[in-house]
């Protein structure tokens, strides 16, 4: 009997420990009507944000052959939406590791730029007037954005070429190469240059070079041609004047400024509440009927959205969003439904949102939105939360 | 008969030992931590929850009552002048499961099952069977219940698409009792005691705000009441005198003193990890009441033991700066006077003869209770509960140990008036080791 017993009690106490432990359940609505609501009914709201006009924050234009800006934009547009415009592009350039020996003991007698035009913006009928600016310092292209003006005075050279997508080539004056040829020859070339300014003197076009197929050449020798390439590059925007079409605001990539949206809610809007999710939608316009013949631009396909903190230093890239063929773009994120909430309870110190180009995007392609529209077609919000007052 | 060797013995006190540490050892912080599983009754959300009593397994099998009954087998925390009857160094702990199935007119019912600790109890002689001390850990009251809705919301008036989501009204947690307490056996026929009551816990009410898509944030509101204080109890037995002989008669007594429990109370949003405080700290006094228990034992003959217990507190004059489910500190409570009555039964054929055959010293037990609770949904409601126990005690090969199992079968509530019925099985698994401790072993 006892034997019995023990040696069934020995699996039974653990089976029977964990036929306790565990749990099944079938839970249902019953005894609703007997809990309170510590907070209100899940709920949909539509908010339209108005656009707060333009803010003094540049575009990330520069980039190295691994990082960042992908090519570097240059050249005057009178663009029908946003006005004059104009870009300066720099590029600087390493040289290379297996110099010939031979590169190094005769005096340089040729150089030019050849460089990879892979991106037009403007009108692509008349010739652009390029003039090329030494830049005198060194310079740091990581993160560099579009209000970032280097010092560049030296004139170079100017030449004019036709805004066409290929590699063309920009033949450097004797004179710069005399007086550069100990620098191009060099081992310590990368401390001792510091690269080039492209500016337009003329011409209603914005053009873009790409890293990959642009190069400083140089020779020595007949036949043996060194290569420096293109290892960082930069783009500056200004406006020539500030006649941008008063029907649309705009959004351009590469430029200087940006734009803001800001919510009409307050804490008081809603009170303590849990965000689950927002959606923020705009309606881009269709602008091509404003531009002429013979204009050649494309069309951003994405844009981002961050959040800009009352400091206006600390800024957080939420999330980017397609444009659709129909110009609607829709940003839908936990990362969003989580900054809106930190505002409600007042955590996170948000001023507004900005709309930003991605820095792959690396163009002069704008995005227009026309004013006046109603709430329904303009800049709105959908909210979904459970109000917790 | 062939009783195992003294090195078999040795092995299973250890695996006993084992099995009602690792008990405690999984429930006890699990409870503490106001973590335990919300599947219980929704009547768990009044007031501080469901008021709770575990005093021994046989208490419990017979009805819950127990207040004039002592034994050697079993510390009873009930009334701690029982403590006195020790001379063994006694440790003891149980598990409970608990499924319930509510009904409310007109709805499909639902079940919900949980298991939690019954309770963990200590006590040794400090004079064998003169004065003894215990300790015990139970809950006093405990909140486990989940009430989920499905429901849709518009999410998008664009396209008009709907999202299912759930909303899942939860409460955990509980006040638990951390208890000392000493029994004297004044003389004969008088026995005195006194405990020390620690009241702690945590009372957690949650909505959590479901939409299983990743579309959406879940977010939960929780709502939390930590309370703290200090109480005692006293209590006594009397063995009435004239019995015949082999019968016995015991009264017993307890008084719980009123006490005041420090509370605070916090809202926070939370989302997964992320914990963010809602509004302010709220900080205020509770008032437990005073309550009084009357019991009777009575052995007609030693291997039965019949018991009937009364308990009383005085939850009318609840008095609370926080408001509770139940509750307002401005307005009409909901709360009412706790009645509980409780008799109840145990037949132990082998009575006193530790050398009976193994089956004889197995102890029946029965019992049957009703309780009014202390508060209600409605102010022109209250809540009774009825129900029936029973339990078995095996006893082991360790002399004084014993493995019990309890049933609880019962119903709470009804299901008109917008109330809900409980329909609930309890079933408890109960360790009950007991051995002589710090006594040194005679020389030679």
């Amino acid at each position: 009997m006892y034997n019995l017993f023990w040696s069934k009690q020995r699996f039974v106490v653990p089976l029977l420990s964990l036929l306790i432990l565990s749990a099944c359940d079938d839970p249902s609505p019953i005894g609703l009507n007997l809990v309170d609501s510590q907070s209100g009914d899940t709920q949909v709201t539509e908010f339209a944000p108005s656009f707060a006009g333009h803010s003094n924050f540049g575009d990330v234009t520069g980039g190295t052959n691994i990082t960042g800006a992908v090519r570097t934009l240059f050249g005057t547009v009178s663009d029908p939406v946003v006005g004059p415009f104009s870009m300066t592009g720099y590029m600087d350039f390493i040289n290379s590791s297996n110099v010939s020996s031979e590169f190094r003991a005769a005096a340089v007698s040729f150089a030019d730029l050849e460089l990879n035009l892979d991106y037009i913006y403007g009108d692509t009928l008349n010739p652009v007037t390029l003039d090329i600016y030494e830049i005198g310092a060194d310079w740091i292209s990581e993160s560099g954005r579009a209000d970032s003006f280097l010092d560049a005075q030296s004139l170079v050279t100017s030449t004019t070429v036709m805004p066409e997508k290929g590699v063309f080539h920009i033949p450097l004056p004797s004179t710069w190469i005399s007086g550069k040829d100990a620098v191009l020859r060099s081992t310590t070339f990368v401390d001792e240059f510091h690269g080039f300014a492209l500016r337009a003197s003329q011409g209603s076009a914005v053009l873009g070079v790409h890293f990959s197929g642009s190069s400083l050449r140089a020779s020595s020798v007949p036949g043996d041609t060194v290569n420096f390439s293109l290892s960082k590059v930069l783009s500056a925007s200004s406006f020539v004047s500030d006649a941008a079409n008063p029907e649309y605001l705009s959004l351009r990539d590469g430029a200087a400024e940006t734009i803001s949206l800001r919510f009409p809610f307050e804490s008081k809007d809603f009170g303590e509440a849990a965000f689950h999710r927002v959606i923020i939608r705009l309606n881009s316009a269709d602008v091509s009927s404003l531009y002429p013949v013979g204009f050649e631009r494309s069309n951003p396909i994405a844009v981002g959205l961050r959040a800009v903190a009352v400091d206006e230093t600390t800024r957080l890239n939420i999330i980017v969003g397609e444009i659709a063929e129909n110009g609607t773009i829709s940003f839908d994120s936990a990362t969003l439904a989580n900054v809106v909430q930190s505002s409600n309870l007042a955590n996170s110190g948000l001023d507004r949102f900005e709309l930003y180009f991605p820095v792959e995007s690396n163009t002069v392609g704008i995005i227009a939105f026309k004013k006046g529209l109603p709430a329904t077609f303009g800049p709105r919000a959908v909210i979904t939360y459970t109000s917790l007052n | 008969m062939n009783f195992p060797n003294e090195s078999r013995t040795y092995g299973m006190r250890i695996n006993l030992i084992i099995c009602l540490v690792l008990m405690i050892g999984v429930v006890v912080p699990s409870t503490a931590n106001a973590q335990s599983q919300t599947d219980g009754s929704i009547y768990s959300r009044f007031g501080l929850g469901l008021r709770q009593s575990f005093t021994s397994s046989k208490n419990q099998a017979m009805g819950g009552g127990g207040l004039a009954l002592s034994s050697s087998q079993y510390l009873n925390t009930s009334n701690p002048s029982s403590y006195s009857d020790q001379y063994l160094t006694r440790f003891a702990g149980g598990l409970t499961y608990e499924s319930i199935t509510a009904s409310s007119d007109g709805s499909p019912s639902g079940t919900l099952a949980a298991s939690s600790l019954s309770g963990v109890n200590f006590g040794f002689p400090l004079k064998s069977n003169v004065t003894g001390v215990g300790f015990s850990f139970a809950p006093y009251s405990r909140v486990s219940y989940r009430v989920d809705v499905e429901s849709t919301v518009i999410s998008d008036p664009t396209t008009g698409t709907a999202s299912p989501y759930v909303t899942s009204f939860k409460g955990n947690g509980g006040l638990q009792s951390l208890t000392a307490g000493i029994g004297h056996r004044v003389n004969n026929r008088l026995f005195l005691g006194a405990s020390i009551d620690f009241i702690f816990g945590i009372l957690e009410e949650s909505q959590n705000t479901l939409f299983n898509s990743a579309l959406y944030t879940d977010r939960s509101s929780v709502g939390s009441t930590r309370m703290s204080g200090i109480s005692t109890t006293a209590g006594f037995r009397y063995v009435v005198p004239g019995m015949p002989a082999n019968q016995g008669l015991v009264l017993g007594g307890t008084l719980h003193l009123p006490t005041t429990l420090k509370a605070t109370r916090s809202r926070a949003l939370v989302n997964q990890l992320d914990r963010d405080t809602l509004g302010t700290t709220l900080s205020g006094d509770v008032n437990l009441p005073f309550g009084f228990g009357l019991g009777v034992a009575y052995q007609p003959v030693p291997k039965w033991t019949l018991v009937a217990d009364f308990e009383f507190e005085n939850w009318g004059a609840f008095e609370s700066d926080l408001d509770f489910p139940g509750y307002e500190s401005n307005g009409d409570p909901n709360t009412s006077n706790r009645v509980r009555a409780s008799a109840g039964a145990e037949f132990w054929p082998a009575a006193r003869n530790p050398f009976a055959s193994w089956s004889s010293r197995i102890a029946y037990r029965l019992g049957l209770y009703t309780e009014q609770s202390y508060i209600s949904p409605f102010p022109d409601e209250n809540i009774r509960s009825i129900g029936v126990t029973g339990g078995l005690s095996i006893p082991s090969l360790i002399p004084g140990t014993t493995i019990d199992f309890n049933l609880d079968v019962g119903q709470r509530g009804k299901s008109s008036n917008g109330l809900i019925q409980d329909r609930y099985i309890r079933f408890g698994l109960n360790l009950n080791f007991g051995e002589r401790w710090f006594e040194r072993p005679p020389l030679g």
